[in-house]
């Protein structure tokens, strides 16, 4: 059974349609990288995916299940969880606060009237371990408007995993960052992410897309112009000529 | 704006201090403790008795404003239906108990007409948000206006008395004020724990980034409906501990113009930056109303200006000013 | 009977394009600005103070000449002083400010007018009544509807049909299309704000022998406004005017049913037509979120 099947999504933004007919299956392993030119498409589908937004039509089926127009809230039970390309973070706290939020949430805690946000053990401990795991807990107790970029970014990634998801989209972890603050995050992807969760990549960094994905997808214009393993997509003529006036010349890699 | 913190430091080393006397609240309890005890103030019972029921109100009321960050212009209507409430409960059904009952029949009331706002406005933002609150806080006006069997219309009601309880008179001006102070300490003390709880922060992950909080599994319209039914709860709480105060019941209270009131007064006092902000606020509110509405007839005018000239000079309140420094 | 219904459903008329004239600023300088301008009713109060002071002066037409302008000066002051302020920031502020300051400018009137309510005449080319067999109503009052309806079809045609307009209605909840077309946002909301109370000052010299002029008739009038504007769909002229009827026939033709509760019969309705359509009867989507 297919990951994700999704079935004629439109979305349409006034007479702009953003995602247009899409039929897709997605399979339950590999890393999958969405590319495609800007305003292809690839964010609204995310969106749709994730119940940010309800499509004008089509479904969307995940391990067999109808998740159409399910809000957020609900959609992240199934497991799904996702990154952002601006990240989003609450800005007036720190980063372990932050992860603490996502935690809270998770193990059920976030309703108790009661309970001591700062003294709950067990939420401190858990949002410890996954600023652990993407090494960001030396900055801790530093506000968020206070770390750089990267660490920014870092932390973006870190809520996505506060869920405990099985499925991580994530929406161009790449954008913005030095080529080490790169390296550290594709660093973390392959590591980590690729070995305990599927994940789904929004991306214009070829060098990264061409390197670790297992599929790629290209969108244009809110349909799938083609999809495959890597080597065929660079010999792609359509692909190139899409990408033509913006993007990298996709020759130049692989 | 600055990280709203919570209200009990913690501090990683020992402070030098016993961490009780670092508490504002042991301060605070204090203070109004000993308030009847005071040169010049103490006197003033009903000011006193009145500064601690509004404590309870905008101290509740800043957990859905500085809190969950939704200015809500409706709460002067629960504070004025938990005074109705009280007073006609007291009136009509529970003539001979005392007080205990008709006071926690407001806070309930209160509570419900909050979980109906708070239903409404559960998904609404921005402008929409504000005018509906506004609109709410209009019918329950009139309501209580216009339906004059029951509450009287303009004239109000009437005839409510304090009893005894536990053998103490209430008809003494202290021994109520000190009835109400325990019942403030206790209303404190959940508030602030509610405020400090794994609920308050979700209420400010929700304000901070309410799209980041549902894909974290927030539902953020039910968040917002329960910061209603609970700050409505405490607004009917102090209506009807006013109602008892006064012994009496206006729709005045629930005038439209009046439900900028505990905006202002958490507002002022710091609300968005601090827990504590909103007792400054309201000792400031209060008592200058008292102040300037004894010396000129015509005090509304240099009311209004001045809150304008403050709020704009000072959008984050007095305490927010000192935190910059 | 049917005489009586009639002259209520011509009391709602009437008493609804007037509200629906104060309503238009109103909502005008939400959509705009992004503002609750509590001040807007107190415009519509200053009308009248101006006009009882003027109209045994300069005459009836002079006055409804000059009174608006003076009014549209009194709110160039309160934008250019206050309002501004408050642009970009959450609706909270503008409430709050205006709110407090509307306040004020009502005490400013109590304490120079006195509490007390003045009774002005209609003007004596419509002092007398319309007799048509049975029927029986005042003149005053036909003018009056007459006069808002031009008044509102003027704002109207200048918002659909002038460039003025058009950027007025590009402005409409987005303000960065405005400067994206090369137009200075700041003139914008500030004609917008002289505008709507130089609108809302003329619907008070209209309402004043009507409705008597009394301190408090500024924030009494603005109440409607929140539900016509809600009810008809914010930034909405044609809703402003449809919400204004409703609100004024409602209220009129429900003293023939529930006299007592006539005031909440437009809030129930508000309700119904929230719950059917939140936007409001035209208003855009995007508004409520």
């Amino acid at each position: 059974m297919p990951l994700f099947s999704i079935q004629n999504l439109t979305k349409r933004f006034g007479s702009f349609v953003a995602v247009n007919n899409v039929d897709l299956e997605i399979p339950e392993t590999g890393i999958l990288s969405i590319i495609g030119p800007n305003g292809a498409g690839k964010t609204t589908l995310f969106n749709l995916l994730t119940g940010f937004f309800l499509p004008d039509a089509g479904r969307v089926i995940f391990k067999g299940q109808d998740i159409t127009g399910q809000p957020p809230y609900e959609i992240i039970k199934h497991g799904i969880s996702r990154s952002f390309q601006i990240t989003s973070l609450f800005q007036e706290m720190t980063v372990l606060d932050n992860v603490r939020i996502g935690i809270q949430s998770h193990l059920g805690d976030k309703f108790k009237l009661f309970l001591n946000f700062q003294e709950n053990r067990r939420v401190k401990q858990e949002a410890l371990n996954i600023l652990d795991r993407v090494k960001l807990v030396d900055n801790r107790m530093s506000l968020v408007t206070a770390i750089s970029h990267g660490d920014r970014k870092i932390l973006d990634l870190a809520l996505a995993l506060t869920t405990d998801p099985s499925v991580l989209l994530l929406d161009e972890p790449m954008s913005g960052l030095s080529i080490q603050e790169r390296g550290k995050i594709t660093r973390l992807i392959c590591d980590d992410f690729a070995k305990n969760m599927k994940l789904i990549i929004v991306e214009h960094d070829m060098d990264v897309v061409f390197s670790i994905s297992d599929e790629i997808l290209v969108l244009n214009q809110g349909r799938v112009l083609v999809r495959g393993a890597p080597a065929e997509i660079s010999r792609n003529q359509a692909v190139q000529e899409a990408y033509l006036g913006g993007e990298k010349c996709l020759a130049e890699i692989k | 704006m600055t990280d709203k913190r919570p209200a009990t430091d913690k501090t990683e080393r020992k402070p030098p201090l016993p961490k009780r006397l670092k508490d504002p609240y042991f301060w605070i309890f204090l203070i109004f403790l000993l308030y009847p005890t005071f040169p010049y103030f103490g006197r003033f019972m009903s000011l006193g008795t009145e500064l601690l029921i509004w404590f309870i109100f905008t101290l509740s009321f800043n957990l859905c404003l500085g809190y969950a960050g939704l200015p809500s212009f409706g709460h002067g209507a629960f504070y004025g239906v938990g005074t109705y409430a009280a007073g006609l409960v007291f009136l009509h059904v529970f003539q001979e108990s005392g007080f205990l009952i008709p006071i926690a029949s407001g806070a309930v009331i209160g509570a419900l007409f909050a979980g109906v706002l708070g239903f409404i406005i559960r998904n609404k933002k921005g402008i929409y948000f504000a005018m509906l609150t506004v609109v709410f806080t209009q019918v329950l006006y009139f309501i209580c206006w216009r339906w004059d069997d029951v509450t009287g219309g303009e004239s109000g009601l009437k005839g409510i008395v304090r009893t005894s309880f536990l053998g103490l008179d209430m008809t003494d001006p202290v021994i109520f004020y000190y009835f109400v102070f325990v019942v403030f300490v206790l209303a404190a003390i959940v508030i602030r724990r509610v405020a400090d709880s794994s609920f308050g922060m979700s209420l400010q992950a929700i304000k901070q980034n309410p799209i980041r909080s549902q894909y974290l599994g927030y539902n953020t319209g039910l968040y917002r409906f329960l910061v209603y039914l609970i700050s409505g709860f405490f607004a009917g709480l102090s209506g009807a501990l006013y109602c008892f105060l006064t012994q009496s019941a206006f729709a005045s209270v629930l005038d439209w113009t009046k439900s900028g009131d505990v905006v202002i007064a958490t507002l002022l006092g710091g609300g968005t930056v601090s827990f504590y902000g909103p007792i400054v606020g309201t000792i400031i509110f209060i008592i200058s109303q008292e102040v300037i509405s004894s010396f000129w007839e015509h005090w509304m005018l240099l009311y209004g200006l001045s809150f304008v000239v403050i709020i704009l000079a000072f959008p984050t309140g007095l305490l927010g000013m000192l935190k910059k420094k | 009977m049917p005489v009586l219904i009639l002259s209520l459903t011509l009391n709602g008329i009437v008493l609804g394009l007037v509200y629906a004239a104060v309503a238009i600023g109103f909502s005008l300088v939400i959509g705009v600005s992004g503002v609750i301008n509590f001040c807007h009713g107190v415009m519509f109060a200053f009308g009248a103070y101006f006009f009882w002071v003027l109209k045994d002066v300069i005459g009836f037409w002079p006055s409804v000449a000059v009174v608006p302008v003076l009014v549209g000066c009194v709110g160039l002051i309160i934008e250019r002083i206050l309002i501004r302020r408050v642009y970009g920031l959450d609706p909270l502020f503008g409430l709050l400010i205006t709110l407090c300051f509307a306040i004020s400018l009502e005490e400013i009137i109590r304490m120079v007018f006195g509490p007390a309510a003045y009774s002005v005449s209609a003007p004596s080319f419509v002092k007398g009544t319309l007799i048509w067999g049975d029927f029986i109503y005042p003149q005053y009052r036909l003018f009056t509807g007459a006069f808002s309806s031009v008044m509102i079809a003027s704002v109207w045609l200048v918002i659909d049909r002038t460039d003025y307009g058009a950027i007025v209605k590009a402005g409409m909840f987005d303000s960065e299309m405005v400067g994206a077309l090369g137009h200075n946002l700041s003139i914008l909301r500030t004609s917008v704000f002289i505008l709507g109370s130089a609108i809302a000052g003329l619907s008070g010299i209209l309402a004043a022998p009507i409705t008597g002029i009394k301190s408090g008739m500024g924030t009494a009038i603005l109440m409607p406004s929140f539900v016509i504007v809600l009810m008809g769909g914010l930034g909405s002229i044609p809703g402003t005017l449809v919400g204004g009827l409703i609100v004024g026939l409602s209220t009129s033709l429900a003293t023939l049913i529930i006299p007592r509760y006539v005031d909440i019969i437009p809030y129930l309705l508000l309700g119904v037509i929230l719950l059917a359509r939140p936007r409001g009867l035209f208003g855009e989507q995007h508004i409520t979120e």
